[in-house]
């Protein structure tokens, strides 16, 4: 059980400060260490094919959600071209605390794949509607890591 | 099959902030009411359920803490990490496998104990793929907004308008904790949170407890209350994956409503239920749950809400309130809505009574980022 750090006294209606310091580690997989290699070595996208659900995923899975075959020997890259299907501008950041520059968010259907990327997007505002044509714009092959920011948005 | 009713009922009234309270005297108080109510000792008891989260109570292996304020201690008793109409749904189970005659629920909120929610969300997210955005976990009800008004054409006006109705309503509800004036014009001037979704159209949220007896129809007969039979309970989850879900569609509610009509044998809900509580967690999910039910046409709730708020309409939805007014009382959500429904039926609802109300409905959501979505249907008879 991790430890809870009590560094407050009591208040007026009596309550104690604690905060749970958690640290994990979390393993990529088959499928994502794929993903993140060619992604970072090759600056592609990589997917998973169902046939029998006519669905690919984008990152690659090991297996299918929907019909639960195992997809390992399926994996290839899609195109970095593909379609807006949904958008948001961001105003906050992950604690709650408003953001000097607002953050575009975009859901995008890369052509040969079925599922949703969700990436940062720099399309201008006027230009967003359903169905726009967008592609990814990756990182230089010197500044990528293995990491989803690697690839650095669509545009 | 026994049919299975509850049969008692205790809750805390919804408030912004309880700091004379610990969840544990909030929850005592609520099964004290609700053991009184069903006129019941908690030593007659079967089995005991909570729902409850850790890293919503700040405290891990929280099921460990849970008998001692409902009487549960040397009893059966388990934690269900899911909205309270799940918990239903596990009572129902006991009951219905003849594991159990007598089964108290609980679910409670101390949401305002909470000092880093949002942060707290981000950690339901995807490590590898969501998360290094450092964003608002609110981004994923922009996103779904967004994709909802895009092919059901409704408005972010009439998104507004369930903020105005659900507000007002809650002006009705002594166990709300937002009730109160808005209009749509405010609403929308409210700051963008993730654009198209604004602050004023995300559930503030509250604490609070409800605590529920459910029995069988053999013991129900031997208690003094008025038992509300559980006639449909459905649960089920979409794809927990951003990328493979169904952006737009709350594919969840759907089958879980379904699941809970067929169980029920409603063919037609719009004419055989007589009041709905659908989560509104944000403002536009009124409207998506409702079309997800099938109680509108895609594309028509928006119009029915915006009418139901500019004057008296007979729009029997979210009668209390709903998440908007009551406030979010996390996974104790959906046990609101059964307070509401119970009430309603009993015909103890005080001012916003429905008159003639036989049959409920509710449909709870667990919030961003997840697809899970439960359902019941209540019956007076
Ligand atoms: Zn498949």
């Amino acid at each position: 059980m991790p430890a809870t750090k009590t560094r407050q006294a009591l208040k007026v209606w009596g309550s104690w400060k604690g905060e749970l310091p958690l640290q994990n580690l979390y393993t990529a997989g088959i499928a994502g260490n794929e993903f993140f290699r060619v992604l970072k070595e090759r600056g592609e996208l990589l997917g998973a094919f169902c046939q029998q659900c006519e669905y690919g995923y984008v990152p690659a899975r090991s297996f299918c959600e929907r019909c639960f075959a195992d997809l390992s020997g399926t994996f290839k890259t899609v195109s970095s071209e593909g379609v807006l299907l949904a958008w948001t501008q961001c105003h906050r950041d992950r604690t709650g605390k408003t953001l000097k520059k607002p953050v575009w968010l975009g859901a995008v259907r890369l052509q040969g794949s079925s599922s949703a990327l969700i990436h940062i997007l720099k399309v201008p505002p006027q230009e967003l509607h359903a169905g726009r044509f967008v592609r990814a714009i990756f990182k230089p092959a010197a500044q990528r890591v293995g990491s989803i920011l690697d690839l650095s948005h669509f545009e | 099959m026994t049919r299975v009713a509850i049969v008692g009922l205790g809750f805390v009234p919804a408030q912004r902030k309880t700091p004379q309270y610990s969840y544990r005297e909030m929850t005592y108080r609520a099964a004290r009411q609700a053991y009184e109510d069903a006129g019941i000792s908690p030593k007659e008891v079967d089995c005991f359920i909570t729902c409850a989260e850790d890293l919503h109570e700040g405290t891990s292996i929280f099921d460990e803490y849970t008998p001692d304020q409902l009487g549960a201690v040397h009893k059966p008793m388990h934690t269900v990490t899911h909205d309270g109409l799940v918990g239903l749904a596990c009572a129902w189970m006991a009951i219905e496998s003849g594991a159990a005659e007598l089964v108290v629920i609980e679910a409670h909120s101390k949401a305002s104990n909470i000092l880093t929610l949002d942060d707290l969300t981000t950690y339901a997210m995807d490590p590898a793929l969501t998360r290094p955005f450092s964003l608002s976990p609110h981004f994923v009800a922009g996103l779904e907004m967004n994709a909802f008004l895009t092919q059901s054409e409704n408005t972010e006006e009439a998104c507004a308008a369930a903020v105005v109705l659900n507000r007002l309503r809650a002006g009705k509800n002594p166990a709300a904790a937002y009730g109160g004036e808005t209009t749509v014009a405010q609403v929308l001037r409210s700051k963008p949170l993730s654009a198209p979704l604004k602050e004023a159209e995300k559930s503030p949220t509250a604490d609070g407890a409800v605590v529920a007896v459910v029995a069988s129809q053999e013991r129900a007969r031997r208690l003094k209350g008025r038992p509300i039979w559980i006639e449909g309970i459905s649960w089920i989850s979409d794809s927990p994956s951003l990328e493979s879900r169904e952006w737009g569609q709350a594919f969840y509610a759907q089958e879980a409503a379904a699941g809970a009509f067929r169980m029920a044998q409603i063919t037609d809900p719009l004419r055989e239920v007589d009041l709905f509580e659908v989560d509104d967690t944000y403002a536009y999910k009124e409207l998506q749950h409702l079309e997800a039910i099938g109680l509108y046409e895609r594309g028509k709730a928006g119009r029915a809400v915006l009418d139901a708020a500019q004057g008296p309409k007979d729009f029997p939805v979210n009668l209390s309130g709903g998440c908007l007014g009551r406030g979010d009382l996390l996974e104790a959500k959906g046990l609101y809505q059964i307070v509401e429904l119970v009430l309603q039926l009993r015909g103890e609802a005080g001012k916003r009574q429905r008159a003639c109300a036989r049959r409920g409905f509710a449909l709870s959501w667990r919030g961003v980022p997840t697809t899970s979505g439960a359902a019941a249907v209540l019956s007076k008879n």
